[in-house]
């Protein structure tokens, strides 16, 4: 009885308790509000965290990784840091890259081309981290192109073999390894026909003078040395988990590969996503202590009032714990009765008054609701602890004496 | 059987010791009405507390019921005022937001006292002063002597073996105050009660009297 005694108290004063239940309402709306946007910030961001960026590149040390450029370019990974780099966690999917340079036909520059596994992305020589050629005519290298001489080719590159998108059809060119220019050197391949399948666009000038063709078939015109890799690209399964990967990397490879991990959308998700869920872990904080602050005075006005009734009832027997219980059960009924009112008006009017400031929330989660219950209790105790204790040291005597 | 021995009671009052009770010597041993009478400040209500374990003497022994109130712990002298002890007060003490019958069970709960069992000794407890009307009706809705029956009532819940009343007539009239003379001189045939009293009522009707003044048992 004693908890339901603390029960009917709470209805033994209506105005304080309509008073006290309000401004508890006020922290506790916001409670919820907080805890309702940080929950669909929190959503946005582990949508974000999976999409953006989170590739790492690693190339041999010091080197772009092409198979037939001087200067020292042309050091490529081992075939074996595959292996190394699947053994690390967080990573989802592991690809790997050919590329070699060939000369153009009507011009001075050079074309890269890029030997693929057919269905991994097509990666931008010069914008690996964020390279997304489209299809513009024809299609797309498929799975079972795998072992074919075919390839899609960038609408420049294209452009010098006289391919357009207007007029695409399936045309063959050859790809020449013998061919030098001052910094491509020839190497010892066979040249092959290439069908072009399709035209891609890119929207760089540089990623347009690409062709992808099958990893196998790059290997049959450009051998490269010790059947090494240019590039393997990692993808991590969180933004959260690059510096991590990234760290990892270069314990396990970095004596021998540079790793090149994108520096900015993944990290500026990732801190991002962290600010705003200790921003509301704070408001959360500063809300429950203005709640704690009404509790406190509210039952520290209350055993103040009680105190008699409290001397009368340890002199009938009732113990500290009795004593506790009681109490306890009045602060956290009051304080779940303001909660609750928050609820209400979070449910009706939580749009209208919140998104002015904010935009629009996010419904109610099950995850702001239990927030929102353990904040009540926590608050509830926390702010009648001091008033109880002090009331339950008094011998029966003493608190029936300071009425 | 109530024995007190040497019992010194002082307070502080700022500076200064107040003695309240000095060298109390005074024993009940069977079940009989005693009123300790005095003027006010003399000392008769801490004597009562200390009796009924509300407050400890600063000296000397209390012995109730082979117990040396003095030696108990806080949860001992808990238990005994639960289970040994019924008080009754001058303004009587419900919890104003409980009814009559919700007042008596409250010291039946604190003994763990199953809800059902807790009913039907309180319904019986009020009947037994005469309030089975009233059972439903919260303090605001009785007369004085209507919530001293109830106080009485509750006094009683866990059958103690001592009743302390400390001015029970205090605040009734005089046809309320000889219904609750009666009904402690009759709990007195089973049980020791002490009343603290300006009543002459009740010292007449008294076993036994104790005069006491500053402190001092005469």
């Amino acid at each position: 009885m004693s908890i339901l005694l603390g029960i009917k108290n709470v209805r033994r004063n209506p105005v304080r308790l309509i008073v006290a239940v309000l401004l508890i309402s006020i922290p506790m709306f916001l409670v919820l509000v907080v805890n309702v946007l940080s929950v669909g910030v929190a959503e946005d961001t582990a949508t974000l965290k999976e999409n953006v960026n989170n590739k790492l590149q690693i190339r041999a040390k010091g080197a772009l990784g092409h198979v037939n450029m001087l200067q020292g370019q042309d050091k490529l990974l081992p075939v074996s840091v595959l292996e190394e780099v699947r053994k690390v966690d967080h990573i989802t999917k592991v690809e790997s890259y050919l590329l070699a340079m060939s000369p153009l036909p009507n011009a001075s520059h050079f074309a890269i081309i890029v030997g693929i596994t057919p269905g991994d992305t097509k990666r931008l020589e010069t914008h690996g981290e964020t390279g997304g050629p489209r299809i513009i005519a024809g299609r797309d290298l498929r799975p079972e192109d795998e072992n074919k001489d075919v390839g899609v080719i960038g609408k420049i590159y294209a452009k010098e073999f006289g391919i357009t998108p207007e007029n695409f059809k399936p045309t063959k060119i050859v790809l020449d390894p013998s061919l030098s220019t001052e910094i491509i050197y020839p190497v010892k391949g066979e040249a092959k026909e290439i069908e072009i399948v399709g035209i891609f666009e890119s929207g760089y000038v540089f990623g347009d003078l690409q062709l992808f063709i099958p990893k196998d078939t790059f290997k049959k015109i450009y051998p490269p040395a010790d059947n090494g890799l240019s590039w393997i690209f990692v993808t991590v399964d969180s933004a959260d988990n690059i510096p991590a990967v990234t760290s990892e990397l270069k314990r396990t490879v970095g004596s021998f590969a540079d790793i090149f991990s994108p520096k900015n959308t993944a990290q500026f998700v990732s801190s991002a996503g962290s600010a705003i869920t200790n921003m509301s872990a704070v408001g959360t904080v500063v809300a429950g202590i203005l709640a704690l602050i009404v509790v406190f005075f509210v039952t520290l006005i209350t055993v103040r009032e009680r105190k008699k009734e409290i001397g009368t009832l340890k002199s009938m027997g009732a113990s500290n714990k009795d004593i506790i219980g009681q109490f306890l059960a009045e602060s956290i009924t009051f304080t779940m009765i303001g909660s609750g009112i928050a609820l209400v008006i979070f449910l009706l009017a939580g749009n209208v008054l919140v998104e002015p400031l904010f935009g629009k929330l996010n419904g109610l989660s099950l995850k702001a609701l239990l927030i929102l219950i353990a904040v009540s209790v926590i608050v509830a105790v926390l702010g009648s602890l001091y008033s109880i204790f002090k009331i339950i040291k008094l011998s029966p005597v003493e608190a029936m004496r300071n009425e | 059987m109530i024995k007190l021995t040497d019992v010194i009671k002082k307070y502080s009052k700022g500076s200064t010791s107040v003695v309240a009770l000095n060298k109390i010597n005074l024993t009940i041993d069977k079940p009989l009405m005693t009123a300790i009478i005095g003027p006010s400040g003399s000392g008769k209500s801490t004597l009562l507390h200390i009796i009924g374990g509300m407050d400890k003497p600063t000296s000397g022994t209390v012995k109730v019921f082979d117990s040396e109130l003095g030696q108990m712990s806080e949860k001992e002298l808990t238990h005994y005022r639960l289970k040994r002890v019924g008080f009754v007060f001058q303004s009587f003490n419900l919890i104003p937001n409980l009814t009559a019958l919700e007042n008596v069970m409250l010291p039946l709960e604190f003994g763990g006292i199953p809800h059902l069992e807790r009913e039907k000794r309180a319904t019986s407890l009020l009947e037994q002063v005469g309030l089975q009307q009233r059972v439903h009706h919260k303090p605001t809705e009785l007369s004085g002597g209507e919530m001293q029956r109830v106080a009485i009532a509750r006094a009683l819940a866990n059958d103690p073996t001592l009743i302390l009343a400390d001015e029970p007539t205090g605040n009734l009239d005089s046809e309320s105050g000889e219904q609750i003379i009666k009904l402690l001189k009759n709990m007195a045939t089973e049980r020791i009660v002490i009343v603290v009293t300006h009543n002459e009522k009740i010292v007449s009707k008294a076993d036994m009297v104790f005069r006491i003044r500053d402190g001092v048992l005469e």
